[in-house]
């Protein structure tokens, strides 16, 4: 098989990956203050519109606080959900032979607008006798959430995924490429506003154009290849979500 | 009783329908093989699209090819089960040891085919599993792109939409030629026939055995586009061929 762009430049492996990541610096995302607020226990719900990192910051807490607590993560979109199966995987030799219930786990819950009212309401439950320390909510939308918005839900803490700035954009690809010659900080910063500032849709458009440039042997691409290719495809940029009260 | 092509000199059936068969021979097509084959090597999500008998198995099957064997696994979701776990067929498909201790393959590019059949769940299994690089890739393979149940965040993560588009008549010419080399079909009746399938390879290869079959047993030196509308004209399907005297 033909050697692939980014082989041609050096890389090992696509540096424009989409897969969520646990060992890449966050920009933009505050994740001290998320934390602290772990420590501090409670439901946190945190709301981000795809391809902002939600996935990855949930990786990104598994890995930070998976040293001093029982972090367990569950995708709430691949199944019905057995929180009694994830107590049991939380519940030490010691909890287990006294009969007692695990304490200290944190629970991450990745797209939790999956989740049934019965699940939530098993959620709430096991939350309510502390089971578990914190428990996060990750989901596209509050508004989307498939069960009633109980009082249960009043007494989250709610965060919203900034968006990023320009500058955290430029940063992001060059935390991936470097000083790529290929991608001036000005293409990234237009194809960051082309692709609607989403930082998923930006890394696909810089794959495009990096590929475009390496198959094509351009030394840099023209304005009129960046405006074609932003065109391209069948997604089209979308609006940002208005932002939550 | 032996086959047409036996005749000509070849043991196996040159308009052969089987995806696995002849691999080297999708002509019209290098383009989207190439760009399935980026996508699945750089970790991507790619939905490969084309109608039923387009091609779409064998492009698969060629690009099982091109990379190492444990690497792949490759599931025609039409053969599965309403309520199987995805999850669970992969893992069957891993190499003995891996299957012994109940794992998926490693870093596996999956292939999926006829991914309409596939539920919205088993779908999502497949995301989070390629969000977790259990997965290295996925390539989705269906007749439409809106057919599949694919929810919003699934269809976010799809790098491209690789489009089989019809191929031209000169095109089908040299996928038959590239088959079956030999001048007992005609350019022309090989025009002829794939307009009359409409074109649809999977039919077009067939009605080239047929027609080969039929002026092998009639001892015919060449068919041509007449012989083949006279064939197919009526609608009325090839004569079967006499039986042939082995010398």
């Amino acid at each position: 098989m033909r050697l692939t762009w980014y082989g041609q430049l050096g890389f090992k492996e696509n540096p424009f990956t989409i897969k969520p990541s646990d060992s890449e610096e966050l920009i933009g995302y505050d994740i001290q203050k998320l934390g602290a607020r772990l420590d501090q226990g409670g439901l946190i719900f945190i709301e981000g519109v795809y391809g902002t990192g939600k996935t990855s910051l949930l990786r990104q807490v598994r890995r930070r606080f998976s040293r001093s607590h029982k972090v367990l993560y569950c995708a709430c979109n691949a199944g019905s959900v057995d929180f009694d199966q994830l107590l049991s995987q939380s519940m030490s030799l010691l909890d287990g032979l006294l009969g007692r219930e695990p304490r200290g786990v944190i629970l991450l819950l990745d797209e939790a607008q999956e989740l049934s009212a019965e699940e939530f309401r098993k959620l709430n439950y096991a939350y309510q006798r502390n089971a578990f320390k914190s428990v996060v909510l990750m989901a596209d939308s509050l508004a989307n959430l498939r069960f009633q918005y109980d009082r249960m839900l009043a007494h989250c803490h709610s965060y919203r995924l900034d968006t990023l700035t320009p500058e955290q954009a430029v940063w992001l690809v060059r935390q991936r490429v470097g000083a790529l010659p290929l991608l001036s900080d000005e293409v990234i910063r237009r194809v960051f506003y082309g692709t609607g500032q989403n930082p998923r849709r930006l890394l696909k458009h810089c794959e495009a154009i990096c590929k475009y440039a390496v198959d094509h042997c351009l030394p840099a691409l023209r304005d009129a290849d960046v405006r074609r290719i932003l065109e391209q495809g069948f997604m089209q940029p979308r609006q940002l979500m208005p932002r939550a009260q | 009783m032996s086959q047409w092509y036996e005749k000509h000199g070849l043991s196996e059936d040159p308009f052969s329908t089987d995806p696995a068969d002849f691999p080297d021979s999708l002509t019209g097509y290098e383009r989207a093989l190439e760009e399935l084959a980026y996508h699945a090597e750089a970790g991507g999500m790619v939905f490969l699209k084309g109608e039923p008998g387009s091609g779409k198995t064998a492009m698969l099957f060629r690009l099982m090819g091109m990379f190492p064997r444990q690497h792949v696994v490759y599931v025609d979701c039409a053969k599965l089960p309403a309520d199987i776990n995805i999850i669970e067929v992969a893992k069957e498909r891993g190499s003995f040891l891996r299957r012994l201790f109940n794992r998926m393959p490693h870093k596996a590019i999956l292939l999926l085919d006829n991914v309409h059949n596939l539920s919205t769940r088993n779908n999502e299994r497949i995301k989070n599993l390629y969000d977790m690089d259990v997965l290295k890739s996925v390539v989705f393979a269906g007749d439409g792109f809106t057919k599949a149940s694919f929810s919003k965040s699934l269809r976010e993560r799809i790098s491209s939409v690789v489009v089989l588009e019809p191929l031209a008549g000169y095109q089908a010419v040299q996928l038959a030629r590239k088959r079956f080399p030999q001048a007992l079909l005609t350019d022309r009746a090989i025009v002829a026939l794939f307009q009359a399938k409409a074109g649809n390879i999977r039919e077009f290869l067939k009605g080239c055995g047929a027609v080969c079959a039929y002026a092998t047993s009639r001892g015919l030196p060449s068919a041509d586009e007449y012989l083949v509308r006279d064939i197919l004209g009526t609608g009325a399907q090839p004569l079967p061929p006499l039986p042939m005297k082995v010398s």
